[in-house]
Formats: structure tokens, C-alpha cells, sequence
């Protein structure tokens, strides 16, 4: 597809959200994330000609966008990846920064997905905030859907163990 | 050059709750909508864009003057050597005229020392 300066703003403008949101649910900060919404939509910016229609250009957003918000989360260590076992002995909620406005409607979820392992993280995100099947999931992370139905059934277990946590504890005041 | 069209979007639908979800499930989508990016996100992306044509159209820019460059040092170099060859063709015709001119002076005076021996001969031979 060939593209001017004006068309590509107007892409950015219309993908912006989408992009911005996954980056920032799989690294949980909001500077980091912005970064990597840049870098994709530069990447994607050199990478026009191959794309083949608009909806090619979601699905290469989608997949970049988590697999470079995946690549800036190893590169940086936001927040080190927990295993399930790990998980389980930390109980109490997230000791990380304060990444969101507090008592905000994205405060809880959001710390709740800072908890999980950033494997889980990409399919979670497009489950969840993306409304996608896993064999769509499959096909942009590039994995076998067995895989994502079990990253799903994982990262969904340890969001609901978790959640039932800071519930007790809100509960206990 | 193809219009962009505006890219129809999957809606995430809250209302249109996917019947194999449980509550929890619906809650975390409900909680998982996209946010919006910063106010500046577009603006950078497009600044860091320029930055980059920019870049690159300088890099062309070098890259096509080292080519014109390396254009034009081939071309003199080529030149210098059709030259270089032409003088040494013209050297080399020269010294085959003058070979041929000396071979003909050389040939000449043979014959006239052929025809004086020939002489000298019929003399002694008259003679006696």
C-alpha cells in the first residue's frame, strides 16, 4: 500500500489507542509504553510496502505491538517476570511504582496484570481489551492455540487467585 | 496511489457479552478497555517520521554523490587509459613505419651491393 505523510498521520491517529493500550497493559508503565507505541508506528512507517490491506495493518500492530512491548519489558526490567510458584508466595499486592492514577477504574486491573508473568500478558491483553478468539491470538503471536488456551487458562487463574487476595484484604480494611 | 480507507475496527463491545465467559471474565474485559494515548503521541510519532525521511534522504543524497563520485573517477581513470592505449598504439605504428623504412633502405642498398658485386663480377669476368 503506498502511503503520504497526511495518510500515515491519520493511521497513527486511528490506531493510537489501540497500540498505546496494549503496550502499556504488557509493560505497566506509562513512559515505556509510549516508547514502544513510537517505535511501532516508525517500524510500521519503514514497513508499508508490505503491507496488504487495512485490516493487515491491524494485525501487524497487534502482533509488533506486543512483541516489542514484550522485547522493551525483558530490555528493561519494569517489573521482574514472577513464575506461577513465585506468584503464589507473594500474596500481598504489587511493591512496583505507582504506574496508574490511584482509585482510578484501571488501578485494580492493571496491578492485577502487573502480577502476572509478561508470557501470559500478550494473550491476556488481546483476549481481554482486544475481544479475540485464540486461534486469532494464535495467529498473531505467532503460537499453536493450544499454547494460547493454556496461556489464557493460566494468566486467568492467577488474575482470579490474585483478585480474590486484594478482595480479602480490601474486605479485612 | 490508493486512498486510505478508514479501517473498520473490531468493536469491543461491552454489552455483547460472549455467553462462555463468566462474570470475572466479563468484569476484566469491562476493566480492560483501550485507554488513550498520550496527547503528544501522535505529534512525536510524526516528528521522529520526518526525522527519519530526513535522514535517509540525506544518506541518499551522500550515497548518490559518493556514486557521481566514484562515477566520475572511473570515467577520468577510463579515459586515461584510452588515452594512455591510443598513444601506445600511435608509438608502436611509428615503430613499425620506421622498421618498414629502415627494412626498405636495408633491402635497397642490399640490392645495390648485389647489383655491384654483379659488376665486379662480369668485369673480372671480361677481363680475363
Amino acid at each position: 500500500m503506498q502511503w503520504n505523510t497526511q495518510q500515515f498521520e491519520a493511521l497513527v491517529g486511528q490506531h493510537q489507542r489501540m497500540v498505546f493500550s496494549i503496550a502499556l497493559r504488557v509493560v505497566g508503565e506509562h513512559g515505556t509504553a509510549e516508547e514502544v507505541a513510537q517505535d511501532v508506528f516508525v517500524e510500521l512507517h519503514r514497513s508499508m510496502d508490505k503491507i496488504e490491506s487495512e485490516e493487515h495493518t491491524v494485525y501487524w500492530l497487534r502482533r509488533v505491538a506486543v512483541h516489542r512491548a514484550t522485547d522493551a519489558l525483558r530490555r528493561r526490567r519494569v517489573r521482574p517476570e514472577a513464575t506461577a510458584d513465585e506468584w503464589e508466595e507473594h500474596t500481598s499486592a504489587p511493591k512496583g511504582p505507582r504506574l496508574y492514577r490511584k482509585g482510578s477504574i484501571e488501578t485494580a486491573v492493571e496491578r492485577l496484570m502487573l502480577s502476572i508473568p509478561e508470557s501470559l500478558r500478550g494473550a491476556l491483553v488481546l483476549r481481554y481489551q482486544e475481544d479475540l478468539e485464540p486461534e486469532e491470538i494464535a495467529k498473531v503471536l505467532g503460537q499453536t492455540v493450544p499454547s494460547v488456551k493454556s496461556n489464557l487458562h493460566r494468566g486467568l487463574t492467577l488474575l482470579r487467585r490474585k483478585a480474590d487476595v486484594m478482595l480479602k484484604e480490601f474486605a479485612r480494611g | 496511489m490508493d486512498e486510505m480507507k478508514p479501517v473498520e475496527m473490531k468493536p469491543v463491545e461491552m454489552e455483547s457479552v460472549d455467553t462462555n465467559m463468566d462474570e470475572f471474565e466479563v468484569k476484566l474485559r469491562e476493566q480492560m478497555r483501550r485507554v488513550d494515548a498520550p496527547a503528544r503521541l501522535q505529534s512525536r510519532v510524526m516528528v521522529r517520521i520526518r526525522e527519519q525521511e530526513r535522514a535517509r534522504a540525506s544518506h541518499v543524497r551522500m550515497w548518490s554523490m559518493a556514486i557521481a563520485a566514484a562515477l566520475l573517477l572511473t570515467v577520468f581513470a577510463g579515459a586515461g587509459l584510452v588515452l594512455k592505449q591510443r598513444h601506445e598504439r600511435q608509438q608502436a605504428e611509428l615503430a613499425r613505419q620506421q622498421f618498414e623504412v629502415a627494412m626498405r633502405v636495408t633491402a635497397r642498398s642490399m640490392s645495390n651491393v648485389q647489383r655491384a658485386i654483379e659488376r665486379a663480377e662480369r668485369k673480372a669476368e671480361v677481363g680475363q
